[in-house]
């Protein structure tokens, strides 16, 4: 395996079973992406987008089929593993933020820190950065439910480049529809900050998104219909 | 549009319901719990009270004809008849001349005469303890009791009297009577009084030979039934009650001038059996009326967590609920929807309830005491559900979860955002802000509690105090609930920053501050377990306190341990009595005391009880209102400078009030002879609260009833020095002659007075005339309101860890989808289990620290204000109760408490700890979105 490869997924299918519907919500993906890009992935509500980020962020496991992260074989983890490559190798960035309401900007950005259990003076130091970055300086004690959508997701961003430091090459960032909630202009800001941000840290980033524009921005765009990638 | 929540459960879900079940079944499982108990103990009520002997009623006949009898045997379930002749008697001594009668007389009432044929039919009812029964006219048998009172022996002759047509005139006839044997009746026993002999005794007080008095006299026949019991049962006593009164009326309709309008008739009815049945109907009723009331606060807990309960429903199907409405279902439909639902929750919750009930009412039946058992009682006593209980269960079972939806559509249906605007109605909206309802209670209520505890004992006499008392409590607890709700939503961050060190950081910001963010629910959580567990605390100072208050009060109104009136026709064996008293083995000190009435007003009014006593022998003996020993307290002082100034005399608080006497101050007071009136003058050594008058031989086992005046205790009382008494009047003549005994630590005095009574002290002591504080104690101790009270409190203690379990469980499913979208979003960020399952617990730890820290505050509140409104008397004390606080009892309440509140925690932790990261994750959220966020 090559060792820009940062993600590796082989013949990766999900069948999700209700009752006795069998859903195959991905057949056979293989998808490789190199440290440092940034890859779209498009297709029609129901392709299987979503499960493949889940696949990808360890949030979900494959029904067949191997997910290699930086060159690591995760598909048999065990959770307490698979806890330790999110902590150090994944972020998200969801659709609808998923900020923590009861904490500040700051606090919210700072969560990842304070689980990888970096120390106090490095905390702060990489939150102001990261903030500064996002510009939210300003709005750092601000709630979530005080600050807009834009400001929401950028604090969302800086949250997901908060990872332990020294690390930020074999971080990969996901995705998933993040200006989805968006109006156009906002989310062509927070697109812009996201790219220029996980880029700058050296971080790879795969944003899921139905957006053309968006799309246009990434080096590489998967298409995926029905549970495959149809086309690169 | 955002799309439809994945994962979202409204439609089918179980958890929600399983939630509200449980909470459901708490309010039908305390009433049927305490309903089964009081129908299973009233077995033993219902026993003593329809156990009347081989007759269920008797007849009084006017005009008795031959055929009555066979007329009354031809009803229905009519098993036995037999006639008996009666007729009012007055009994007098044999040589009573008819000017004494009146002050010479021995009581009387109903005497019986009756032949072989009443014998063979009721061979029981009348039983021949000594001697026979009478052979002619001559002779009588009386009634035990009514001999024993009036000290009648066989062989004594009596001069009885009843009422005839003697020369066409209607005057009393007297016949010479020997008694010629003591007899006992299914009655004997039951009348303690032997003036109420002369209405109540159904049996007779004598037998008398018939044929004894004139026949146009006043004789009665009575007829005497039995009839089919099989069919009165415990378990329906109103239709038991219904049956036996059937055949009273139709026993009434043998006569053809009867009718229900005109209700005379020939056959007048006393139903024994009846009387029974309806005395413990009325007891069943008002007993399970009583702890019903007792446990009113905690089913109304229970209605508050069935409120939590409604609000989770309504707050889980909110999305739906407006999804419904935005296809154009109104509100009320959509409302209508949850409350069919909540409705058929309580079906199954119902009925749940009435099994957990009756589990509950076995742990009760179990108990001997506070958290005291005897699993024997188990499977030993009895087990009865009546219809009543059902229905009542029922009732309150439905009523309880209706009543809170009710409140919840009304708090909630108040609620509406308002936008303040900057007119003169907005400014006052602004200024009322500022006074804070909740401050304003808590120091107002703060300070009438404050003024009440300070009322003493007064509130027991007082039915207002009492009542504000009781509902004081209340309104203080609401005001620090609102103050701790509106704490925790403001102190959650400084909570926060505080437990940081103690739970971690990312537990302390993610955890606890969620409190503050749901601190409606969790103030409420809060509020359950301070009450619960205050609740559980009063309950074990009242268990603890009891047994000492009635201790102290029975001490103080008996002088003493142990307590013999003396007969004075005996006082030439008192000596003797006095030396084996104090020479028992657990006799520590006794004394003689002279009790007699002296009057401070020339009226005649104003009377008071002059005890007369060797104040240093009496001060080795006797107790002072606080429960102390004489010796050991100010009294002991004040009885050495009398025994040193005879013509001194200690006074009560009311008599110093009355005359403005102080300490040094004279007064006098006279003793009536009769003959005389001797006239003494006192000086005041010392004034006290209350002071004993050595005559009570009860401390007022009973509890009051609004019908009864209290009997004061320790009050108009004075201590005289029986020396300068003596030396002016005979004080065996006027006085009341009681000797007191104080035993030794431990000992049990009821044995030293049957000792000494064994000894030849029942010539020498007025016949039941003494008692002991051992045997008061026993007494009250098996009381039926006492056991039954210990019971239902160890009862409802399980009832409450259900309630503050339920409380819990409707906070941790709260908001669960948010709760697991948080631990999803942590894992997310490589959180493991130990710290997503510490960020749980964080949250519920707050709370029960919140929760104990309050308790501490309210928790004395509450058991001070249970013990001051305790009923324990009818008798009024200086000191209403003497409290002994139970530490090791109440701490390892709050440590059980505690512990089972932690484990459930760390239990719920764990579980809820497992999520579906993608689902949760993904499923479509905002916190400030158009369909999410709670109420």
């Amino acid at each position: 395996m090559d060792a820009n490869t940062i993600i590796d997924l082989q013949s990766v299918s999900r069948i999700y079973e209700m009752g006795e519907i069998k859903v195959h919500a991905l057949r056979g993906v293989s998808l490789e992406v190199k440290r440092g890009e940034a890859i779209g992935i498009m297709g029609p509500s129901g392709s299987g987008k979503t499960t493949l980020l889940n696949l990808i962020g360890a949030l979900d496991r494959p029904s067949s089929g191997r997910v290699f992260i930086d060159n690591v074989d995760i598909t048999n983890m065990n959770e307490q593993e698979l806890t330790v490559v999110r902590r150090d190798k994944i972020s998200f960035v969801f659709q609808f933020f998923n900020l923590l309401p009861v904490l500040s900007a700051r606090e919210n950005v700072e969560l990842p820190l304070l689980i990888a259990g970096v120390e106090e003076d490095t905390r702060v130091s990489r939150v102001n950065h990261l903030l500064e970055l996002v510009g939210l300086t300003d709005r750092a004690d601000h709630r979530p439910d005080e600050l807009s959508g834009g400001e929401q997701q950028r604090v969302a961003i800086a949250r997901a480049l908060a990872k332990p430091h020294g690390s930020a090459s074999s971080v990969v960032v996901l995705a998933d529809e993040p200006t989805g909630d968006l109006d156009t202009t906002t989310g062509e800001e927070v697109m812009q900050v996201l790219i220029d941000l996980t880029r700058g840290e050296g971080g790879t980033l795969i944003v899921v998104t139905h957006d053309p524009d968006v799309g246009e921005r990434m080096d590489r765009v998967y298409t995926m219909r029905d549970g495959q990638i149809t086309n690169s | 549009m955002a799309a439809v929540p994945v994962g979202y459960e409204a439609f089918h879900s179980l958890r929600r319901k399983v939630v509200t079940l449980v909470c459901f079944l708490l309010a039908s499982g305390m009433a049927m719990g305490i309903a089964v108990y009081v129908d299973s103990t009233s077995v033993h009520e219902w026993n003593r009270l329809t156990d009347i002997g081989p007759i269920a009623m008797t007849i009084d006949v006017d005009g008795y004809r031959p055929t009555d009898v066979a007329s009354v045997l031809e009803i229905p379930s009519v098993e036995k008849a037999a006639t008996i002749e009666a007729r009012w008697i007055d009994l007098y001594p044999i040589d009573a001349v008819p000017d004494d009668y009146y002050y010479y007389y021995y009581g009387g009432g109903r005497a019986v005469a009756f032949d072989s044929e009443y014998l063979e039919a009721f061979p029981s009812v009348y039983q021949i303890v000594e001697g026979r029964f009478p052979e002619n006219h001559s002779e009588i048998a009386l009634e035990l009791e009514i001999a024993e009172s009036y000290d009648h022996s066989v062989g004594e002759l009596l001069n009885v009297s009843t009422m005839a047509y003697i020369d066409y005139d209607w005057q009393p006839y007297y016949q010479v009577m020997e008694i010629v044997g003591l007899f006992r009746t299914p009655t004997s026993g039951l009348i303690q009084d032997p003036w109420d002999w002369y209405y109540y005794s159904d049996f007779g007080i004598g037998i008398f030979w018939p044929g004894a008095f004139p026949d146009d006299g006043d004789e009665r026949t009575s007829i005497h039934v039995d009839v089919d019991r099989s069919a009165i049962t415990p378990f329906d006593a109103r239709g038991s009650l219904t049956f036996i009164l059937s055949i009273e009326e139709l026993i009434r309709e043998l006569d053809p001038g009867y009718s229900p309008q005109t209700p005379w008739s020939r056959f007048q009815v006393n139903g024994l059996l009846s009387r029974g049945i309806v005395e413990f109907t009325e007891w069943q009723s008002a007993t399970r009326f009583g702890q019903l009331t007792r446990a009113a606060g905690i089913i109304l807990l229970a209605g508050l967590v069935m409120f939590l309960a409604i609000r989770h429903n309504v707050n889980e199907r909110r999305y739906e609920a407006n999804m419904l409405v935005s296809r154009g279902a109104s509100k009320g439909a959509v409302d209508g929807i949850v409350n069919r639902e909540i409705g058929i929750l309580s079906l199954p919750g119902l009925l749940i309830g009435l099994g957990v009930g009756i589990l509950l009412s076995r742990i009760a039946i179990a108990s001997t005491g506070f958290m005291e058992f005897d699993m024997a009682r188990l499977i030993g006593e009895p087990f009865l559900i009546t219809l009543d209980s059902l229905v009542l269960a029922i009732v309150i079972g439905v009523a309880v979860p209706i009543g809170s939806l009710l409140s919840y559509r009304i708090v909630y249906s108040t609620r509406k955002p308002v936008e303040e605007q900057t007119g003169k109605l907005a400014k006052i909206a602004k200024g009322l802000h500022l006074i804070r309802w909740d401050v304003l209670v808590l120091v107002l209520t703060s300070f009438l509690v404050f003024a009440l505890f300070s009322s003493g004992s007064a509130i027991q006499l007082n039915p207002l105090l009492s009542l504000l008392l009781d509902v004081a409590p209340l309104a203080l607890f609401l005001a620090v609930a609102s103050l701790s709700i509106k704490g925790l939503r403001r102190g959650a961050g400084l909570i926060s920053r505080g437990m940081k060190r103690v739970v971690g950081h990312v537990p302390s910001i993610i955890g606890i501050r969620r409190i503050g963010k749901g601190a409606s629910s969790a103030g409420a959580v809060a509020i359950v377990m301070v009450l619960a567990m205050s609740t559980a605390w009063s309950f074990s100072v009242l268990g603890s306190s009891l047994p000492p208050t009635k201790i102290s009060h029975a001490r103080f109104a008996f002088g003493g341990d142990v307590v013999f009136h003396l007969d004075d026709t005996q006082n030439s064996s008192w000596n003797t009595f006095l030396d084996n008293v104090t020479s028992d083995i657990d006799t520590q000190a006794a004394a003689l005391v002279s009790v007699s009435q002296m009057y401070l007003s020339a009226s005649g009014g104003d009377n008071v009880d002059a005890v007369a006593m060797n104040p240093l022998e009496y001060r080795n003996v006797g107790y002072d209102y606080l429960g102390s020993m004489l010796n050991d307290s100010a009294l002991g002082n004040s009885l050495e400078e009398l025994n040193s100034n005879p013509e001194g005399a200690i006074i009560t608080q009311d008599i110093a009030d009355s005359y403005g006497l102080v300490a040094g101050d004279s007064f006098r007071a006279f003793i009536d002879t009769g003959l005389e009136q001797i006239v003494f003058t006192f000086t005041v050594i010392s004034v006290h609260v209350g002071l004993s008058n050595c005559l009570f031989l009860e401390s007022g086992n009973d509890a009051p009833t609004w019908w009864w005046s209290f009997v004061q205790v320790g009050a108009r009382v004075i201590w005289v020095n029986k020396n300068f008494l003596s030396a002016q009047i005979d004080l065996i003549e006027a006085a009341d002659s009681v000797v007191c005994v104080r035993t030794r630590h431990g000992a049990n005095g009821t044995n030293i007075a049957m000792r000494v009574l064994d000894q030849g002290g029942t010539q020498v002591v007025r016949v039941e005339q003494w008692n002991t504080v051992t045997k008061e104690l026993a007494e009250y101790m098996t009381i039926a309101s006492y056991r039954m009270d210990r019971a239902v409190d160890n009862m409802l203690l399980f009832t409450m860890v259900g309630v503050v379990f339920g409380a819990f469980t409707v906070y941790a499913a709260e908001g669960l989808r948010e709760k697991r979208r948080e631990i999803a979003l942590m894992r997310s960020m490589g959180a493991g289990t130990p710290l997503v399952v510490r960020s749980q617990i964080a949250e519920m730890l707050v709370l029960l620290i919140v929760s104990v820290l309050l308790l501490f505050g309210y928790g004395p509140l509450s058991f001070s204000i249970t013990l001051l409104t305790y009923p324990t008397s009818y008798y009024y004390y200086p000191v209403s109760v003497f409290p002994v606080i139970p530490w090791v009892s109440m701490f390892s309440i709050l440590f059980l408490f505690i512990l089972s509140i932690l484990a459930y925690t760390v239990v719920v932790s764990i579980m809820g700890s497992r999520v579906i990261l993608h689902d949760a994750l993904n499923a479509a959220w905002a916190e400030a979105g158009p369909y999410g966020g709670d109420l």
